[in-house]
């Protein structure tokens, strides 16, 4: 029986926070919410601290980042998974509100599986949520 | 070219020969004839010949001497008038000869400078300079230069330039030339000083701009952040208490919503215009066609309840900021499938059209038109021709199309009729930017 695949949100907004944890429950998937409040937070949840070097949590994942975080910031963060060897493998989504060009080519150079927009329509980001839900939740196979 | 006389005299035969001849052509009877052996005689004739070599010879002296004054006076002329001044001088600095010009520039009379050291005229700080370059002068075997400042009690100071060459390596004297450059560098100080200050205002700018840029962007990101706090909750609030909700409170609730998604709009859209203004124009060879045609599929793949035909003529190529050209189709495109939303059968034409010195693109609608008396107003900020909310936009998009447009050094303007749809052109220059 497959590990039931966890989220890491990483999200320094409260209503943005909640709003996301909203869209999530209301595209019905249940999987278990792990929220960060910033770039330390969610290096200590992977990684056991932030200058940890073995990955912590053992269980199959999906990182929801955000890219403007306090103290260390969504691209840093991304850069420590994706030069982990084992963590490497967790594919980071990008949920943001920069559209920058800049932002988006730094992103996937650093090796983030997806970079989505955040929108300020609501139903709009309820939709995008679903997306998410259904292709990296459902459809993707995850790395065995 | 006058054939220059012989100054040196034919030789003692030939001189000889000809007084004879001379003497033989004379009108006088000769006192004594040539041959005869009577030696009183002889040396009459002796007497007569050599006057008349003497006279020949005086007659050659004077051309000789009528030359070298002429020559003289032209190349005194050229010494004396030269347009700078000439000095030679000995090897401590003593004047042994100056022009015209130079006691001219030095303000005193030829004959006060001769003998006078040259360093006695530079200002007392600038001496040993000018006395370390008299040495090099007579030690190196090229030519040698300085700059001093020439100080004379009642004047202003003039700085002159130097250069100076040993005469024939025999450590005596030297050769120089003084060039009043006072005007010269005042001019090149003053110059450097403008330059200096583009330099720091050009820094200052670049760095406002920076500024400004990460400034927009923050302020677009921050700004967004509330918009989906307030959008997103009255939404949730729609949402979660339905059952609680009528009427009255989902129309309110809606009008919130549509409040903040207007708002995130608006700053997307001030975000591109102010950064369309302040961006360099990266120009490169764009094929028109595929632009237009995978904005049109992106309008496809949204507007899929309505039937528009896009019509799309050869659009060719241009030089310019691909990006920036993106906005200007997609600003337009965007308006025209808007303004024909009444329509029956929407239209869209777009084309061009190579001119001499500049292409010329249009986009054409049949949709609502407008009224051309305003047809100035319509590329204005903020400024909407429409009061009906389906046509609802930001009041942006054409100021920014047009900035752009004028950015790169074109024009553009419209042609419209109410109902009858309207006409947007613009062009672009053809001049090539890019280097093959």
């Amino acid at each position: 029986m497959d590990k039931e695949i966890e989220i890491l949100l990483v999200e320094d907004n409260a209503n943005d926070e909640e709003l996301a944890i909203i869209a999530l429950k209301n595209n019905n998937i249940k999987n278990k919410i792990q929220v960060a409040r910033d770039g330390v937070e969610a290096l200590e949840y992977l990684f056991g601290s932030v200058d940890g070097e073995t990955l912590k949590c053992v269980g199959p994942l999906v990182v929801l980042l955000d890219l403007k975080l306090p103290r260390i910031n969504g691209l840093e963060v991304l850069r420590r998974i994706k030069s982990h060897p084992e963590a490497k493998k967790i594919p980071v989504i990008l949920l943001t509100s920069s559209s920058e060009e800049k932002d988006i080519i730094e992103s996937y150079c650093l090796g983030a599986n997806s970079y989505i927009s955040k929108p300020v329509d609501f139903n709009k980001f309820t939709e995008v949520v679903n997306q998410i839900g259904l292709y990296w939740l459902v459809l993707n196979k995850q790395l065995p | 070219m006058k054939k220059k006389p012989t100054t040196t005299l034919p030789n003692v035969a030939e001189l000889r020969s000809q007084a004879e001849a001379k003497l033989s052509k004379c009108k006088k009877k000769p006192k004594a004839p040539s041959t005869t052996k009577f030696k009183p005689n002889r040396l009459v004739h002796e007497l007569e010949v050599h006057q008349i070599e003497l006279e020949m010879q005086n007659e050659e002296l004077m051309k000789s001497q009528a030359q070298v004054q002429a020559g003289l006076r032209q190349y005194t002329d050229l010494y004396d008038f030269a347009p700078i001044g000439y000095f030679t001088l000995m090897r401590d600095g003593t004047i042994q000869q100056v022009n015209l010009a130079g006691a001219n520039l030095m303000d005193l009379e030829r004959n006060t400078l001769i003998k006078r050291r040259f360093g006695v005229f530079v200002s007392p700080r600038l001496r040993t300079t000018f006395n370390a370059f008299l040495d090099d002068v007579f030690t190196s075997k090229s030519k040698e230069t300085c700059e001093v400042t020439l100080q004379k009690d009642g004047s202003a100071p003039r700085l002159v330039h130097i250069e100076a060459t040993e005469k024939d390596g025999q450590h005596e004297v030297c050769y120089a030339v003084v060039v009043d450059i006072t005007e010269h560098k005042q001019m090149e100080h003053k110059l450097n000083e403008a330059y200096q200050k583009i330099k720091t205002r050009t820094k200052e700018l670049e760095i406002i701009n920076e500024n400004l840029d990460s400034f927009a962007y923050s302020v677009s990101h921050d700004l967004r952040a509330p918009l989906r706090a307030i959008s997103g909750f009255a939404q949730v609030l729609m949402d979660t208490h339905g059952d609680k909700v009528n009427e009255e409170m989902r129309h309110y609730l809606n009008r919130i919503s549509e409040g903040a998604k207007k708002m995130g709009q608006l700053i997307d859209d001030l975000l591109s215009f102010s950064r369309v203004t302040r961006g360099k124009i990266n120009y490169e060879k764009i094929n028109v066609q595929n632009i237009v045609n995978d904005l049109i599929k992106a309008y496809r793949d949204v507007e899929l309840d309505r039937d528009i035909e896009f019509i799309v003529n050869p659009l060719g190529k241009v030089e310019a900021d691909k990006g920036m050209l993106k906005v200007i189709f997609s600003n337009l495109l965007q308006n025209a499938i808007k303004f024909t939303i009444d329509c029956k059968k929407a239209c869209i034409e777009i084309g061009s059209e190579q001119k001499e010195d500049h292409i010329q693109f249009y986009v054409k609608d049949n949709g609502i038109g407008f009224d051309m008396r305003y047809k100035d107003k319509l590329f204005e900020a903020f400024q909407k021709l429409q009061t009906d909310e389906r046509f609802a936009g930001t009041g942006l998009g054409l100021s920014t199309v047009k900035r752009i447009v004028t950015k790169h050094g074109g024009n553009i303007w419209a042609k419209g009729e109410i109902d009858k749809g309207a006409e947007f052109c613009f062009t672009l220059p053809s001049k090539s930017h890019v280097e093959n």
